[in-house]
Order: structure tokens, then C-alpha cells, then sequence
């Protein structure tokens, strides 16, 4: 195509939220370039430009209109088309009417059916003028925005009122109305440094006319590099670095159009107050980057982005420094007001506090971790006096000022009070790390005092929502119960932690019961599919092969670490070669036992044995069942496996030769009881039969 | 924006739709509506009229505010604007300091003759409700025309000077709405 030009397309508005801005910008992007492929429009590159008060996207070499096509209309067959005279019959001339062309101009079409008559003809392809218009009003339509504001006499709305529409195809204004308004070449600039109209007289100068004459760095990507360069630069020079968290840094990125870093300091006796606290303060409350040494430590300091290029930056720098010094002052006084009485006083105040209706206050839900927690550590042969205390005092700094100020450092705070009562460092430690893994991929606790309180959290909780009958259905999981089996089942996985999970689901639930709530055993098995469904989900994650996890599941191992072992030796034993065929005799074996109904022998009598192969394969059998032994003892599950590939060949021996449903019921019944025997010693680690054929 | 807007309320945000802070409304949190001031905006947007909000926000030139901190804000406002069925349709506001001479600062009519530019609306008839004399006058200058409420500064204000014979007072922007729309209708 000759004509191909740049299409930009540019909605300005009302300043729109910040945290959605990147997501709404993609989003425009991506169903733009979809509405254009399903056009059928040839074009290049994309780029998107997002701003508080703008989304943009500009389609590089764009051709100007589709292909023209040959379409092919189908009529009537020959056969039924013409009578005896030769004359066309109703059907073909209503056919040849309705494509607006005479009977005698309808080409012929043989195919293997026979002969159709047909019409043939070129399709113009639409323009790019009359296309844009419904495909961007569709794009708009769809764009994944929460509260779409709908006001009864202004009925199209966006996520903010818009102001201004762009949309030039190189420089020709394609005509577009939407939200009462009319495309034009008009954009704006910054709100305060170019408030003016700006006038695109092509396309492709959108970026270089908001850059240069707008104020404006329309880039959202390239803004947010420009941002974290700026405030990484500034931190240098005050001889720390920054901390930069990526969702703070998008943000940012969706307050500013023209990003301009500014530092601040605050006293260094707010140094004394839990770093954390400051930072929540400094991130949450002000969007702040907060600075720590080469050493990591946090610097009495801060750098922060402006919208606006100040005259008098020294000003701009000391108001933010008098904005934020009483929210520090804030935090040190919620600091030292919570020392002031131990975080034991509070535990009485839970009695206070509801945990879930139904499910009682936070002080039943301590007394049931007290039991749990407790149980836990003794599983894992470790302190249960630690794990108790942990327990007791693990909702404690909910009741703190400083948790009330900023809830995301529950658990933190309970770490810093406990170590301020001169609590067992182990408990102190526990009380943070209850709370653990957060989020997928956070760390796990490292103590074993916070494994047991961080699974007994979860648990309680999961056996709890369930006996109330709030199990997640579909999308709805509010009570994040997904993460939080997942969280479960990571630290007993890959701590490899001894834990059965029928024996931790009765004693959460007894201890749920000792508070006179019963929770019925189907219930509990319910917990137990969910906790193995989240394990199917955990092992996909990490690439293990459907089958795999089915051959395990199929002989329900219920402590995780041990599912997980006997998962690692099944995905090794498929790569052997002999897997493939001791798979397909498993199964074999278990269709004829299946099939068989007859009630089968506990042992093999061997002087019933009458073939080779029969006489082999016991042999084979017998040296193993020694060696297997111990190492199943040991959760040895690859070992024992390789062990058993090397009955391949017997049992291939024995299949060539031996006629296992034997007429003579005796010999027949023996036969069985070895197969059943042969069987017992793979289901010993998992179902092989459940294997796939590879490739 | 839209050519065709011709049913316009201008309102100042401090002291006529939220509470007003002593040293200004610096997050989303201590941003308050003033009871009533959102269910009468509804009122207005269901009865057709648009909004447009005023605001001085002197914080920004000081540093203590940052103008992405003021969308946050107003985010605020929009979310529970929008929930009580209003809509705001534009913001315009002041980011400068006291003497620095600017043409927007209230009693300097600029930010009005800015809603007048971007809107292209004549504000003759263009009603602006506003807590204070500054605003009061600046609205006057730009040939709107302004009313009192009894919220925020207003109280002291309607007593202070400067104010115009004949300037209507209300007790606050609910009871303005409703007597503007009946004599509208």
C-alpha cells in the first residue's frame, strides 16, 4: 500500500487515577491494535503515551484503507438451477437479484459435490476514515474500567470527564465524536507551564510538540525512567541510595506530567522510631522515596517528585520537609505510647475485637493457635512453650496505636514490642513472621517458631471460613484462602516440614470444637481436596507434568513434603526408558485384577509357579522387597523406583509367556496374587499406571 | 470541552463542598464533605447542570502540597462526588503563592476567565457559590454571578467587609441548590 501514514489518537481529561493510568493506557493500546488486525489494516510500531491528564496512542505506517477483496457468493447447484427449456428456475433468478446482477452473468464453480452457480466480485475495502470511528468507540467501550460513571442525561462517560479529542491520521483530522465532543488537531499542555492550546500539524510531531512546547513528557515509560534516574541521582548526592518500590514508582508516574525530584531531610531523632514505621509514613501517607546508606540503613532523608518547575525550590523543599515532620512525629509518639505498656496488657482487649462473625473474637482465635501452634512445634520436635507464647500475644499489636496508624505493619510492630517486653527472641521473631509468605514469591518464615505460628494462622482460619460454609467459589475467595493454602503448603514443601495435614486439619478443627463449634468430617475432607487441588496448582507452577501429580495423588500421600519426594522420583522415573513399559504393565495389571472378581490369595504359593517366566519375575520380586524396604523408610522414592525399573525385564518376560487367567483356578488365583504382589510394590510410591505414554 | 454546556454551576471546593482545613487539605483523608454539599451536587447533575470546581491551593508554590497529592485528593472527591450521582466536570485551581502577583489568586478573576476560555461559555448568568469575600469578588470581576453560603469562612465573612449590597446568603450549598432549582423551573 502506498498511502501509509501515522495515526494518533488522543483523549484528554480531568486528572485520572494514578494507580490505574498504566493499566487503562495498555489496555487502550491493546484493543486499538486488535480492532486494527481484525480490520484487516496493515500497520507498524505502536507507541502509547500516558499522563494524569491523557491517553494517547499512535499507530506507525498505517495503511489507509483495506485490501480491496474478491468475495464469492455461493447460489443454487447447476443441477436445480435450469428446467427442461433451459430457462433458470425462480431460485436462481431471486439469487441473481439479491447480488444485483443479471442470471446469464453467474460464473460456474465445479467442485467434488458437482457444479454451483456463483457471483464473484471485488470488495472495496473500507478507508481508514470510516472504519476509526466505531472501531475506537468499541475500544473505549471495552476498556477495563471498575466504576464506569454513568449520570442519566450524559449517558457515553469515561473513567473522568474528557475535554479534549485528537485524532489525526498524518495531518488530516479523521472526524470522531464521542462524549460529546468532536475530534480536532487541538491538545493541551501542562495545566500550569503551558496551559494553552497546542496545535499538531501532523501525527507524528505529538511527542516532540508536548515535550517541547507542552511541558509534558507524555511517555509513561520512558516518564517513570526519567523519574527513577532523577531520584536515584538525587539520593547519590546526599550519599545514600534510594529505595525505589515499583508500585510507589507507577504511582508516582501517573501524578506528574512534567517530573521534577526534590530532596527533603527530617530530624535525625525520628531514627529512634522503627525504620519501618518512617517509611510507611514517608510511602504510604506522602509518596515519598525514602534514602538508606551504602550500609542500608535508613538516612534521615527523602526525595519526592513535583509536577511543577518551582521558581523557588528551596521553599518547595522546606514545605515538604514541614508536611511530613508530623506525621513522623505521629509515628515516634504512637511509638513511645506503645511502649509504654507491654503488649501482654492488650490480650485481654481481644476479647474485644471480632476475629469473623461466628468464628468469635481474636482472643478465641489466639486460644485456638495457642493449640494449634503448640501442636505444630511438637510435630516439628521443636520448643512448644515458645510456640504457645507466640500464639498468646500474636494479635497483640493489632490493639497498638502505631498498627492503628498503618495497618500494613501488623506483625512488624508485634517483632519490635515483643523484643521492647524482653520477650524469647524466638517469640518475637514468630510474631512477624505469622504473617508470612504475604504474597506469591515472599519469603518464608525462617524460624521454627514462626512456621508453626504462621501455619497454625493460616489453618485456623481456612478450617474456620469452611465450617461456616464460606469456601471460595469461582472468583470469589474474600477471604484469600487460595494464598493462604498455598502459603501453607510452600512452607511444609519446601522447609520439607514432617507435617500430616489430616492429623493439623482435626486438631484445628478440635480446637475450633473445644470452642463449641463443630466442624463435620466431610468438612474437613473437603479442606484436605482443597489443600491437594492447591498443591496440583503449586506443582503445575513449577512445571511438574499433569500425570505426574496424578500418579502420586492416586495413592494419597497426606503429609506434603512427602507427596512432593514421591513427585520428584515419579517425574525422574518417566525419563528412565524402562518407564514407558513398566507403565503400560501396571496398567495391564490393574485392568485383569479389576476385572477378575474373584477373591485373590495374600500370598503366592511358589510351588504353584509352573512357568519360566512365573519363576523369574518371583525371583526379581523377592531380591527387591529386602533393598525396597529401607529405602522407603528413608522417603528414598527415586531410589526405590530405579530399583524397580529393573524388573522390566521379567515382567516383559512374563507377559510374552504366561496365560494369566488360566482355566485351572488355582494356577489362575496364584497368578493373581503375584500380580497383585508386583502391583503393591510401585503403589508403595505412587500409581504408575496413571503415567501418559511420552511422546 | 463540550460546546454545548450552557447549564453551569461554578463552586469553590474549601468551605462550600468540604470542611476547611487550618493549614489546607493536604491528603484524601483529611478531605471531609460538608454534610449535604454532595447530595445537592446530584441534585444539580440530575437536574442537568454542570460542575466545575475552584480551588486555591497556595501549597503547591510552598511545597507543602504536591500537585500529584491533589489528585489524590480529588480522586476523593470524584469517587464520593460520584457516588451521591454527581459529576464533576472540570478543576480549576491556583497553584500559586500569596505574592506572587499571579492574574488567578480570588479576588484576581483569572481562574474564571480560564473556565470562560476552555468552556467558551459566557459566565453572565453563570451562578458561583463561594464561602469567602475574595472569591466572592473575583467571580464579580470575571461577570458571574455569586452567592454566599454560611460554610467554611462564609460566617465571618457575610459579617466582614467588602461585600456587595444585594449578594444573596445561604445557609449552605444544599440550601442554595434547592432554591435554585425552584427558581429555575
Amino acid at each position: 500500500m502506498s498511502d501509509r501514514r501515522t495515526l494518533l489518537f488522543e483523549l484528554g481529561s480531568e486528572e485520572l487515577p494514578p494507580k490505574a493510568l498504566f493499566r487503562l493506557s495498555e489496555a487502550l493500546k491493546s484493543e486499538i491494535v486488535d480492532g486494527l488486525d481484525k480490520a484487516g489494516l496493515e500497520h507498524g510500531a505502536v507507541e502509547v503515551y500516558a499522563t494524569p491528564r491523557r491517553l494517547a496512542v499512535m499507530v506507525k505506517e498505517l495503511s489507509g484503507a483495506q485490501a480491496d477483496r474478491e468475495v464469492e457468493r455461493k447460489g443454487p447447484a447447476l443441477q436445480a438451477a435450469f428446467d427442461a427449456q433451459g430457462n433458470p428456475k425462480p431460485a436462481v433468478l431471486g439469487f441473481a437479484r439479491s447480488c444485483g446482477v443479471d442470471p446469464a452473468d453467474l460464473e460456474r464453480v465445479e467442485t467434488p459435490k458437482g457444479t454451483w452457480l456463483v457471483h464473484r466480485f471485488q470488495q472495496k475495502g473500507q478507508t481508514v476514515v470510516e472504519i476509526l470511528p466505531g472501531l475506537l468507540s468499541t475500544a473505549l467501550e471495552r476498556l477495563p474500567i471498575p466504576k464506569r460513571m454513568r449520570w442519566g442525561a450524559l449517558d457515553e462517560q469515561f473513567v473522568r470527564p474528557v475535554h479534549w479529542l485528537v485524532l489525526l491520521f498524518g495531518g488530516e483530522v479523521v472526524p470522531f465524536s464521542i462524549f460529546n465532543l468532536t475530534s480536532d488537531r487541538t491538545t493541551y499542555g501542562h495545566r500550569f507551564h503551558a496551559p494553552g492550546a497546542l496545535s499538531l500539524a501532523h501525527a507524528d510531531d505529538y511527542p516532540t510538540v508536548l515535550e517541547a512546547q507542552g511541558h509534558v513528557m507524555p511517555s509513561f515509560a520512558v516518564r517513570r525512567e526519567r523519574i527513577r534516574d532523577q531520584v536515584e541521582a538525587r539520593a547519590a548526592e546526599l550519599g545514600g541510595r534510594a529505595v525505589i518500590d515499583p508500585a510507589l514508582l507507577d504511582e508516582v508516574t501517573g501524578m506528574n506530567e512534567w517530573p521534577l525530584a526534590v530532596v527533603g531531610s527530617f530530624e535525625e531523632r525520628f531514627l529512634d522510631v522503627p525504620h519501618e514505621a518512617l517509611v510507611s509514613a514517608m510511602k504510604g501517607h506522602q509518596k515519598y522515596f525514602h534514602v538508606v546508606s551504602n550500609a542500608g540503613d535508613l538516612m534521615p532523608a527523602f526525595v519526592t517528585i513535583s509536577n511543577i518547575e518551582s521558581r523557588n525550590p528551596d521553599v518547595v523543599r522546606s514545605g515538604n520537609e514541614r508536611v511530613i515532620r508530623p506525621r513522623l512525629a505521629d509515628a515516634a509518639f504512637f511509638w513511645q505510647q506503645d511502649c509504654a505498656r507491654p503488649l501482654a496488657d492488650h490480650v485481654d482487649a481481644l476479647k474485644r475485637v471480632l476475629f469473623q462473625k461466628e468464628l468469635g473474637t481474636l482472643h478465641d482465635k489466639s486460644d485456638r493457635l495457642v493449640v494449634l501452634a503448640a501442636h505444630i512445634a511438637e510435630a516439628l520436635g521443636d520448643d512448644a512453650e515458645a510456640a504457645r507464647r507466640a500464639a498468646v500475644l500474636a494479635k497483640c499489636d493489632l490493639l497498638s496505636g502505631m498498627v492503628g496508624e498503618f495497618p500494613e505493619l501488623q506483625g512488624i510492630m508485634g517483632r519490635y514490642y515483643a523484643r521492647h517486653d524482653g520477650e524469647p527472641e524466638a517469640v518475637a521473631q514468630a510474631l512477624e513472621e505469622q504473617y508470612r509468605p504475604r504474597f506469591a514469591g515472599d519469603d518464608l518464615p525462617t524460624s521454627n517458631t514462626g512456621r508453626a505460628l504462621a501455619i497454625a494462622d493460616k489453618l485456623d482460619t481456612l478450617v474456620g471460613i469452611f465450617a461456616i460454609g464460606q469456601a471460595p467459589t469461582g472468583d470469589r475467595d474474600p477471604f484469600a484462602l487460595r494464598r493462604s493454602a498455598l502459603g501453607i503448603l510452600r512452607m511444609m514443601v519446601e522447609d520439607k516440614l514432617p507435617l500430616d495435614l489430616v492429623s493439623l486439619i482435626d486438631v484445628a478443627a478440635g480446637a475450633y470444637e473445644k470452642q463449641g463449634m463443630a466442624v463435620a468430617n466431610e468438612v474437613r475432607e473437603t479442606i484436605f481436596e482443597f489443600m491437594i487441588d492447591r498443591l496440583r496448582a503449586y506443582f503445575a507452577d513449577q512445571g511438574v507434568d499433569p500425570d505426574v501429580f496424578e500418579a502420586v495423588r492416586l495413592c494419597r500421600p497426606t503429609v506434603p513434603s512427602d507427596f512432593a519426594a514421591r513427585v520428584h522420583a515419579v517425574s525422574s522415573f518417566r525419563n528412565l526408558p524402562e518407564a514407558a513399559g513398566l507403565a503400560q504393565a501396571n496398567k495391564r495389571i490393574r485392568n485383569i485384577l479389576r476385572k477378575s472378581g474373584e477373591t485373590i490369595p495374600e500370598q503366592v504359593d511358589a510351588d504353584l509357579l509352573r512357568e519360566m517366566a512365573e519363576q523369574g519375575l518371583a525371583e526379581a520380586m523377592s531380591g527387591m522387597e529386602d533393598r525396597v524396604k529401607p529405602l522407603l523408610d528413608q522417603g528414598r522414592y527415586g531410589d526405590v523406583l530405579e530399583l524397580l525399573a529393573g524388573l522390566h525385564r521379567p515382567v516383559d518376560a512374563y507377559f510374552e509367556a504366561v496365560m494369566v487367567m488360566a482355566d485351572d483356578a488355582g494356577l489362575r488365583l496364584n497368578r493373581l496374587a503375584q500380580l497383585q504382589a508386583l502391583s503393591n510394590m510401585f503403589l508403595q510410591v505412587a500409581d504408575i499406571s496413571a503415567l501418559q505414554q511420552a511422546g | 470541552m463540550d460546546l454545548s454546556i450552557k447549564r453551569l454551576v461554578i463552586l469553590v471546593r474549601d468551605g462550600v463542598i468540604n470542611e476547611v482545613c487550618p493549614h489546607g487539605v493536604q491528603s484524601p483523608d483529611e478531605w471531609a464533605p460538608i454534610p449535604g454539599s454532595l447530595e445537592a451536587m446530584g441534585r444539580l447533575t440530575r437536574a442537568g447542570y454542570h460542575i466545575v470546581v475552584t480551588t486555591m491551593q497556595p501549597g503547591i508554590a510552598d511545597g507543602s502540597l504536591i500537585s500529584g497529592h491533589l489528585n489524590l485528593i480529588h480522586e476523593r472527591m470524584n469517587m464520593e462526588a460520584a457516588s451521591e450521582g454527581a459529576r464533576i466536570d472540570a478543576i480549576f485551581y491556583c497553584p500559586h503563592g500569596l505574592g506572587e502577583g499571579c492574574g488567578c489568586r480570588f479576588p484576581a478573576p483569572g481562574l474564571f476567565n480560564e473556565i470562560h476560555d476552555r468552556l467558551r461559555i459566557n459566565l453572565d448568568a453563570i451562578p458561583v457559590v463561594a464561602d469567602s469575600s475574595d472569591a466572592v469578588q473575583a467571580a464579580q470581576s470575571a461577570g458571574a454571578h455569586p452567592v454566599l453560603v454560611r460554610t467554611g469562612r462564609g460566617e465571618a465573612a457575610e459579617k466582614g467587609p467588602g461585600m456587595p449590597k444585594g449578594l444573596k446568603v445561604y445557609d449552605d450549598l444544599a440550601a442554595w441548590v434547592e432554591d435554585y432549582l425552584r427558581e429555575e423551573s
